[in-house]
């Protein structure tokens, strides 16, 4: 897989690069917003990681152009200091596909690259059972075996539970999440979403002892992270 | 109000005192010498021709010459009859009473001559009072001679007020008879001439409703009907032929014989008894009599211009209602005249008084009325405003009606002054601000808001106004702001851009009236420019050093990633590390410094599991166990998930720090109720020393940490603790930090507990 780099400091740019390569991908890096534009006109790319302030033009100002400049848009990983819940859901919203903090932890950063290269590798087809770490999804049955316990969860629960496994490590928008799991743009009360993402985290037992951790990205969704010493 | 009332009152009296007052000059018939002297001016116009028929014999001066005095001895008229008899006359009336009996000779000889004439009418006579309290006497010709002629019908004038003869009764009834309850009906001797000759009751004798009813008679030129001579007939001087065929009348017309009566001539003479009788006659075959309304119809014909000057008094102007006034009066002339030609007669004095009065008491009673309320309006007003000076009039005394209208002039004034100061002010607020009425019009606009209307903004929709100052792309939002309830507006102002790059905050309150009535809104702009321009540079400081400090950190940390793992580079990177914490912890305090609380709804317990996730490595690290125990089922909190996710972060971090390897970590969340006020508790508890006995009460203040060189090794951000104080304080909770008995620290922070959501249906 081809994957762009744009950040203008050379420090996170051989950081970035030792981690794709560790996991077998190519890269090319840009220190200049005008030059990955350039780049993005001429050359494909499985995915971008993009810095948010740099020379030329910022990442928002990129991933704007990217809206009508280039057809198939590669998906596109903010990587940013910037913290600000406002920032990150600015950048989700102006079509960021995830959104990375500085400074994070490599194998997170690896974890979320994955997440992405898969998506965007299409999906693979649904088995009726599926393991993540631990955790097996039975799909005809509706149950979820942990370390050998079978774990009761309700319809809404488990599809919840299936698709955030089926999108570890990638931000999923509230919105989305409604969509698919209750099948409705209408206006879920707010509060229903956060008492099911709370019930399915309890009843898992989704902490990092067991690989893995829900984690809440304020005023955009939620994400199910892998930690190192899951798969 | 008051005024309507009492112009109503006093209205409703002009207008029945009127009504009374015409109506009683009606019934009581108080009016009648103006009306006759109209009516004899008006039947000038329209004199009826004398019939041809009539002929008068008079007892005249030449008669009286010829025979001697009065009166005659009967068998005078004897001789008349017996000539008139062989000239066969179409009737024959005698106007000269004969009731009293003579010499026998001479009435045996009349009555012969009577019984040979035929179609001849003799008079009888009423005599006012009767005799022996009766009402009236009866004096008929003597018997035989009654008995002797075709008929007889009365001859008694009706006299008016003034003693001219205008009416006749074709009739008079009365009842003779006490016992008898019937009324007798006497003719008029004309109308007994009349029914001979036609040998039918007269029209006019048929309409009479009773014999009280009076007509009036038009009357021919004087001595347009013809006469001759008494003298000239017994002296056989008039041709036989002559008389043939009239309708002869006999009677005295000489001066000195006193049947003589004023009459509606226009010339104040009399006319002869005999000569009253032909006119009378003539009437009768002509049907020309004119019939008065009936005193009803009288009544309700005078008072319709009264109160069309009534209703008008309520509508028109006083100008106009005088020259109606003059109308009216116009009308009502000209139609009694117009009626007269119908044969109709409606006196119009009463209506005319009517018109005559109401207009000068109406204009009284207004007037006064007015000016009782200008007084007690006046003595109100200076009630209220104290200052007001009494008028003192320098121009000399004047009338008391001017004098109160010279003082409202005064009291306008003194309102117009005050009104112009009040004006004054707005116009001079040192923000600009502007008023609008209920119809959303702009009423007023200050001096300062008025920059660049030279054409005025008065009347100007509030859209349009808007559309004047407020920059496009913020147009809409102002909009939607003026269009909520004032209730559920989320701040008390709006900030907007104005057309050349200020910057206004736009505040809109409510007008009312003492009654509460909403009246309109007040709009008061206040130029923020500078504060809108510092805060936004603040933040872009802010943003600035957050970035720009985050950014060399996380490229230490990304260069250290590819390095050995050496111990000078873990303290590198733990350096790297605590500066993170210390950018992060000085730009959020600096921002909740300076930004408004806007909170969400938060599921706490989701929010302190995470930020413990967050820093499992740490603790598995040091072999510690920190575990998050809910008991808070499912608490919501109305929070900034940054600042509180960040806060419990540092709290598990320094509590991490401080902890000992491989020991425990309890976060508990709970339920509790502080003064019947629902919060939920958070309680970090570690198995750590505890925190130094002179720290605690300072622990929360800036660039304090627990960081005693006895204690530990590990150290903490100074403003991590102070940034949490901030957040807590700001979430509208406590925090509060205790050493426990076991050994250790606790913190316990105590947030309120969002509300229940409505339910969604």
């Amino acid at each position: 897989m081809r994957i762009a780099i744009a950040d203008d400091d050379k420090e996170v740019v051989e950081f970035l690069g030792r981690i794709v390569e560790g996991q077998g991908h190519v890269f090319v890096s840009y220190a200049d917003g005008n030059a990955l534009t350039n780049a993005l006109l001429r050359d494909t790319f499985d995915l971008v990681i993009l810095d948010w302030n740099m020379p030329g033009k910022t990442g928002i100002q990129i991933l704007e152009w990217m809206d009508g400049a280039v057809d198939e848009r590669p998906p596109v990983m903010m990587m940013t200091s910037r913290t600000a819940k406002q920032d990150i859901s600015d950048a989700l919203n102006a079509g960021a596909d995830d959104y990375i903090t500085k400074p994070e932890d490599p194998n997170v950063i690896g974890a979320r690259i994955n997440a992405m290269l898969r998506r965007s590798a299409g999906s693979t087809a649904m088995e009726s059972t599926a393991q993540y770490g631990e955790y097996i999804l039975d799909r005809i049955e509706q149950k979820v075996r942990h370390k050998e316990s079978e774990v009761s969860l309700t319809a809404k629960e488990f599809e919840l539970t299936d698709l955030m496994f089926r999108n570890r490590d990638r931000t999923l928008s509230r919105r989305y999440i409604m969509e698919t799991v209750w099948r409705t743009n209408a206006h879920l009360a707010t509060r229903t979403l956060d008492m099911h993402v709370s019930r399915v985290r309890s009843k898992l037992s989704l902490t990092p002892e067991n690989g893995f951790r829900i984690f809440t990205v304020f005023g955009y969704g939620y994400r199910l992270e892998t930690l190192s010493n899951g798969i | 109000m008051k005024l309507r009332r009492r112009l109503g009152i006093e209205w409703a009296g002009v207008a029945l005192v009127a009504s009374l007052i015409v109506t009683a000059l009606i019934y009581w018939n108080s009016l009648s010498s103006f009306d006759n002297l109209l009516y004899d001016r008006l039947s000038e116009y329209d004199r009826p021709e004398a019939s041809e028929e009539i002929l008068i014999i008079a007892v005249d001066e030449d008669s009286l010459a010829a025979f001697g005095k009065w009166p005659w001895p009967r068998d005078r008229h004897a001789d008349l009859l017996n000539i008139l008899a062989e000239a066969e006359p179409k009737a024959l009336a005698f106007d000269i009473l004969l009731s009293e009996p003579g010499s026998a000779g001479e009435d045996l000889a009349l009555v012969e001559a009577a019984s040979k004439s035929e179609n001849l009418f003799l008079p009888l006579h009423f005599v006012f009072p009767g005799s022996n309290g009766a009402e009236f006497d009866i004096k008929e010709p003597i018997a035989p001679l009654k008995q002797a002629v075709s008929g007889i019908g009365h001859v008694n004038l009706l006299f008016d007020r003034d003693g001219v003869v205008r009416r006749t009764a074709l009739c008079f009834g009365g009842i003779t008879d006490l016992a008898d309850s019937e009324e007798t009906i006497w003719p008029h001797l004309m109308e007994q001439i009349y029914r001979s000759v036609n040998g039918v009751n007269s029209a006019a004798y048929d309409r009479l409703e009773n014999c009280q009813q009076a007509l009036l008679m038009p009357y021919a030129m004087r001595g347009a009907y013809s006469q001759i001579s008494y003298a000239a007939v017994v002296n056989g001087e008039i041709p036989t032929a002559f008389l043939k065929d009239k309708i002869i009348l006999v009677g005295a017309t000489a001066q000195g014989l006193g049947d003589q009566h004023p009459v509606p001539l226009g010339d104040g003479g009399t006319m002869a008894g005999v000569e009253i009788m032909a006119n009378m006659l003539g009437d009768t075959m002509a049907d020309n009599f004119i019939t008065p309304v009936s005193i009803g119809t009288q009544i309700i014909l005078s008072l319709i211009p009264t109160w069309i000057l009534l209703i008008g008094f309520w509508r028109w102007r006083p100008r106009t209602t005088i020259f109606f006034s003059v109308a009216l009066i116009m009308v009502i002339l000209v139609a009694s005249a117009a009626l007269l030609s119908f044969q109709i007669w409606f006196a119009p004095g009463a209506a005319l008084v009517g018109l005559a009065l109401v207009y000068p008491v109406w204009g009284w009673r207004r007037l006064q009325a007015t000016s009782d309320f200008m007084d007690d309006e006046l003595k109100n007003y200076r009630l209220e405003t104290p200052d007001i000076p009494v008028l003192e009039t320098s121009l000399g005394p004047v009338d008391l009606v001017t004098e109160q209208a010279e003082e409202l002039a005064h009291a306008i004034k003194h309102v117009r002054d005050l009104r112009r100061f009040i004006s004054d002010a707005l116009t001079n607020l040192p923000d600009p601000m502007f008023i609008t009425g209920l119809d959303g019009k702009v009423k007023f606009v200050n001096k300062l808001a008025q920059t660049g209307f030279e054409d005025g903004a008065q009347d100007l929709a509030l859209d349009d106004m808007l559309a004047r100052f407020v920059a496009p792309e913020d147009l809409d939002d102002v909009k939607n702001y003026l269009a909520l309830d004032q209730k559920l507006r989320e701040h008390d102002y709006i900030d907007f851009t104005s057309l050349n790059d200020q910057i206004f905050a736009m505040r809109r309150t409510r007008v009312l009236s003492d009654a509460g009535e909403l009246r309109g809104h007040i709009h008061y702009l206040a130029d923020i420019t500078a504060v809108a321009n510092a805060a936004q540079e603040r933040e872009e400081v802010l943003q600035l050093l957050s970035h720009d400090m985050r950014s060399p950190q996380a490229a230490i940390l990304a260069l250290l990633d590819g390095q050995e793992t050496t111990d000078s580079n873990k303290r590198i990177e733990s350096h790297a590390r605590r500066t993170l914490a210390l950018a992060d912890n000085f730009v959020g305090l600096a921002r909740i410094k300076s930004s408004e609380f806007s909170g969400e709804d938060i599921l706490l317990s989701d929010l302190v599991i995470e930020a413990n996730d967050s820093l499992w490595p740490l603790a598995k690290q040091r072999g510690i166990k920190a575990t998050v125990d809910d008991q808070s089922d499912g608490a919501f909190v109305v929070g900034e998930p940054s600042s509180l996710y960040r806060s419990f972060a540092n709290l598990i971090d320094n509590a991490i720090k401080y902890s000992p390897d491989n020991s425990q970590l309890t976060i508990v969340l709970r339920n509790i109720s502080l003064d019947q006020q629902p919060f939920v508790a958070v309680s970090i508890t570690d198995e750590g020393q505890g925190i130094a006995e002179d720290m605690l009460g300072n622990l929360f203040d800036r660039f304090v940490s627990n960081d005693a060189e006895s204690k530990g090794t590990v150290k903490g951000a100074g403003l991590g603790l102070n940034f949490v104080a901030a957040v807590v304080e700001r979430h509208g909770g406590t925090i509060r930090v205790e050493n426990i008995r076991e050994g250790g620290a606790r913190f316990t922070i105590l947030l309120p507990l969002a509300p229940e959501p409505e339910e969604v249906a």
